[in-house]
């Protein structure tokens, strides 16, 4: 593992004073200065005012960590990957609302240099927008024109080893730094304000089948990535590092080592190959300081004959302290998976009355079309219910949260037929949950597809999947939806269906809305409580994003990637 | 035995087809790694390339210009042959160098062109002390108030972090006494006064018809409306002063020195 510093500097992260966009018009009037007079120390005079107001303003700078637990009381920007260390991707502004929404208009277009098709979240700090392109450039923009400030590229090798394609989901932000994960395994961090790097660490080795596509988390003084590969026999793990360094701080394996609990439920050396990447962006809770991260399918994909047992900690959720990297609880969701079915859906976390007692909740409405509801603090199953169509379960076990199989659904020589898909009933795209309204919503896919197994052996930066999939129909034969689920109950309230379908991630706002998107290209408002269709603007891409929210020019703005295009849409001005 | 897999596509992300992803860096594996052309009629018509598509940044020598000195047979992004072909035809990121779109044969003409340069050229025998003009940048220039050098300093002027990459000591030295004679295109200074009556000073970072976007002198990100102004003024001069009075004589080869020397591996 190298780490490549570009700077010895410690970070400036913390200062604290905000400047507003009209708070210092008037200014030192110092810059462009007069030739010094001979003889005189250049700084005392010609830089005095300069440097005392740049020391005091303290600019544009820095996010600090305080802040991002905060970010509930600053709607303003959008501060990291899902909003909010809750990941309910849930916007507190509300002057687009159910009354005004159909008046949205477009403000800017932003086409965003690429070949491939745009996964990034953005991130808004102080009307300024940092989003990715899936092969890692990162360009800063102007949140209300859509103007350029800088762009950064990173520099890829030639041979890469990806499953599908190369994809960036955003960046995380701390103080004035930036951090991205790349698609040939690095962390790099940035100047915020120019671009410039300023570490550049190996987490993995592309090579071998890894690499990074999600935003990390900042979490205090850590940057904490996981890593993708898990059709490459990786072994899966998250890692933290110190953000002002970029030094590995801690590792901790998905998959437990011999001697380690649950490096049982790999039969023989079948845990050193077997995935359980962690190739999503995981949730937090400040108070009690614990991490949530989902892990991918154990590898082989498709073939579960050279890995029998449970394979651990594959398709699971692990409650992660982050300041050792220790492993406080843990929760599978489909044990001994045979059928691609990640756990890497973001956890919501939310809180609220369940069974008579105020509780700390997880919903996970995850990829193998069951919704879960966790105690966050325990890990304890509460309960699970269906939320798309599936014939692989009889259902989940109420006591354990163990699936009861149906038998005979293992992808098989001549082809099963099983619901859901290999891209499952949901997938990495968000879902958000509305505070007011209390619900969930999810893009839900109903889908299904025939599952074939093959033989599988490991070779280093090859695919390991042991199988595949066959699509049994054309998509839009099947329902694809956003639905509003009820996440103490797992009823249904409503849905809104998509045709042909759609992958995007959702976004609920106080204004009574959800925002989503189709891979037609359709961006559309909803209201939360009805899924009544308010609002939607055909936008020639695919929207496979996650919408964000944020203010500018004192405007509530609605931002959407689509295609290879940023959008950016606000009501009329006054 | 089960055929081939058909749809990776559809694995974990849904996302694209594994194929096109590297098509142009094959295609570049597979070209030749050692130059084929380099007879004096490939010098000859690589310098012609050279005028024509690179002399702009680089100098109608190759000494540099706002693009960085090609004549010292190393260079920052590879040296070998291979090396200078793909940065050459493919550009280098987070630069301003862009790929030259001609055939093979007429990039393999510039490398061998940049070739004899380095041998004319090489390396630049100063007459300062780089260690005693790392003392002086550090103590009487206050240059990383506004410089930034490996990571601290300001941002209003250019980074100096690899200065002696990009610039000739002639570069350099005219950059202190002069620095408004040769601007570096990312640091134009713009000057904006609000209907207010307030004035925001910085280095202009982009600009079109209704709006612009700079960097203002407290290293703020920011635009205005032009409908917002009373004025925009790009004088053409540099918000560094310069300092030709400070630095002088030995000081002033020491510092050029010094700066010249800041090359990162």
């Amino acid at each position: 593992m190298t780490n490549t510093k570009y700077s010895g500097v410690t970070l400036l992260a913390t200062a604290g004073e905000k400047m507003t966009h009209t708070g210092y018009a008037g200014a030192p009037a110092g810059i462009r200065r007069a030739a010094p007079a001979p003889n005189r120390p250049l700084g005392a005079i010609v830089f005095a005012a300069f440097t005392i107001a740049a020391t005091s303003l303290s600019a544009q700078g820095g996010v600090s960590y305080e802040q991002l637990k905060a970010a509930a009381d600053d709607p303003a920007n959008w501060l990291m990957y899902s909003g909010e260390y809750n990941s309910q991707r849930f916007s507190r502004l509300d002057e687009i609302d159910r009354s005004n929404a159909a008046k949205l208009q477009l403000r800017w277009v932003y086409q965003m240099p690429t070949l491939g098709r745009l996964e990034t979240t953005p991130l808004v700090i102080d009307e300024v927008m940092y989003a990715t392109t899936p092969d890692n450039v990162v360009i800063a923009l102007d949140a209300r024109t859509g103007r350029r400030y800088w762009s950064y590229s990173h520099e890829l090798p030639d041979q890469l080893a990806l499953c599908c394609g190369k994809q960036n989901r955003g960046v995380a932000v701390l103080g004035d730094r930036l951090y991205m994960g790349t698609i040939d395994a690095h962390l790099v961090s940035l100047d915020a304000k120019t671009g410039a790097p300023i570490w550049d660490t190996e987490v993995g080795d592309p090579r071998t089948g890894q690499s990074i596509t999600a935003a990390p988390m900042v979490v205090r003084d850590l940057v904490i990535t996981g890593i993708g590969g898990g059709e490459y026999g990786i072994r899966g793990f998250l890692d933290a590092y110190d953000a002002d360094t970029g030094e590995l701080r801690w590792r901790t394996w998905t998959i437990p080592g011999p001697g380690e609990p649950g490096n049982e439920t790999w039969e023989g050396d079948s845990w050193k190959t077997g995935g359980a990447p962690t190739w999503m962006t995981g949730s937090y809770d400040p108070e009690l300081d614990l991490l949530y991260w989902g892990t991918g399918n154990p590898g082989p994909d498709w073939n579960g004959e050279v890995r029998e047992g449970d394979n651990l900690h594959s398709d699971s959720v692990l409650a992660i302290r982050p300041d050792t990297g220790e492993i406080v609880w843990t929760f599978q969701f489909t044990p001994h998976d045979v059928h691609d079915w990640d756990a890497c859906q973001v956890p919501i976390l939310f809180d609220a009355e369940y069974r008579g007692e105020r509780r700390k909740l997880m919903a996970f409405a995850n990829r193998n079309a069951f919704f879960y509801l966790l105690d966050r603090e325990t890990g304890e199953f509460l309960f699970a219910r269906e939320f798309a169509r599936q014939t692989w379960a009889e259902g989940i076990d109420q006591e354990t949260g163990r699936p009861i199989r149906v038998p005979n659904m293992f992808p098989s020589e001549e082809g099963t037929l099983v619901a859901p898909t290999i891209g499952g009933a949901a997938n990495w795209f968000s879902p958000t949950y509305s505070p007011d309204t209390g619900l969930f919503y999810i893009q839900a896919y109903d889908a299904e597809m025939r599952y074939y197994m093959a033989e599988a052996e490991y070779e280093e930066g090859e695919l390991f999947v042991g199988g595949y999939g066959k699509p049994a129909g054309p998509a839009d034969q099947y329902v694809s939806a956003v639905r509003a689920i009820d996440p103490l109950t797992g009823d249904r309230k409503w849905q809104y269906q998509v045709q042909p379908r759609s992958r995007s991630g959702l976004l609920a706002t106080k204004g009574g809305l959800v925002f989503g998107g189709s891979v037609a290209g359709i961006f559309y408002a909803l209201d939360a409580e009805t899924g009544d269709e308010l609002w939607h603007r055909r936008l020639g891409g695919d929207v496979v994003a996650a919408p964000i929210s944020y203010e500018a020019g004192g405007q509530q703005h609605v931002t959407i990637a689509a295609g290879r295009a940023l959008f950016t849409f606000a009501l009329p001005a006054e | 035995m089960f055929g081939a897999p058909v749809l990776v596509a559809a694995i974990a992300l849904w996302g694209y087809p594994v194929a096109a992803q590297n098509v142009l860096s094959r295609a570049l594996q597979e070209r030749v790694q050692e130059n084929p052309h380099t007879t004096e009629a490939d010098i000859e018509a690589g310098a012609k390339v050279f005028r024509r598509s690179c002399s702009l940044c680089h100098g109608a020598d190759g000494t540099g210009a706002d693009g960085p000195d090609l004549t010292r047979g190393v260079f920052r992004h590879g040296s070998s042959d291979a090396a200078l072909f793909r940065n050459i035809l493919t550009g280098i990121p987070n630069t301003g160098m862009g790929g030259i779109y001609q055939p093979d044969r007429s990039i393999w003409q510039v490398v061998s062109y940049l070739r004899s340069l380095s041998r004319a050229g090489g390396e630049e025998d100063l007459p300062g002390d780089p260690r005693r003009g790392r003392n002086l940048y550090m103590s009487r220039g206050s240059c990383s108030d506004c410089h930034r050098l490996n990571g601290s300093g300001g941002r209003i002027g250019p980074d100096l972090s690899d200065l002696g990459w990009r610039r000739a000591p002639g570069h350099i030295r005219a950059s202190i006494t002069d620095p408004s004679a040769a601007m570096d295109a990312d640091y134009r200074t713009v000057e904006v006064r609000t209907r207010e009556g307030g004035i925001v000073r910085g280095v202009l970072r982009n600009e079109d018809r209704y709006s612009i976007q700079l960097l203002d002198e407290f290293e703020n990100l920011r635009s205005f409306q032009k409908a917002d102004l009373a004025e925009v003024d790009k004088p053409e001069e540099s918000l560094m002063p310069p300092l030709s009075s400070f630095f002088r004589g030995r000081d002033l080869d020491d510092l050029v020195a010094y700066l010249y020397s800041l090359r990162p591996e």
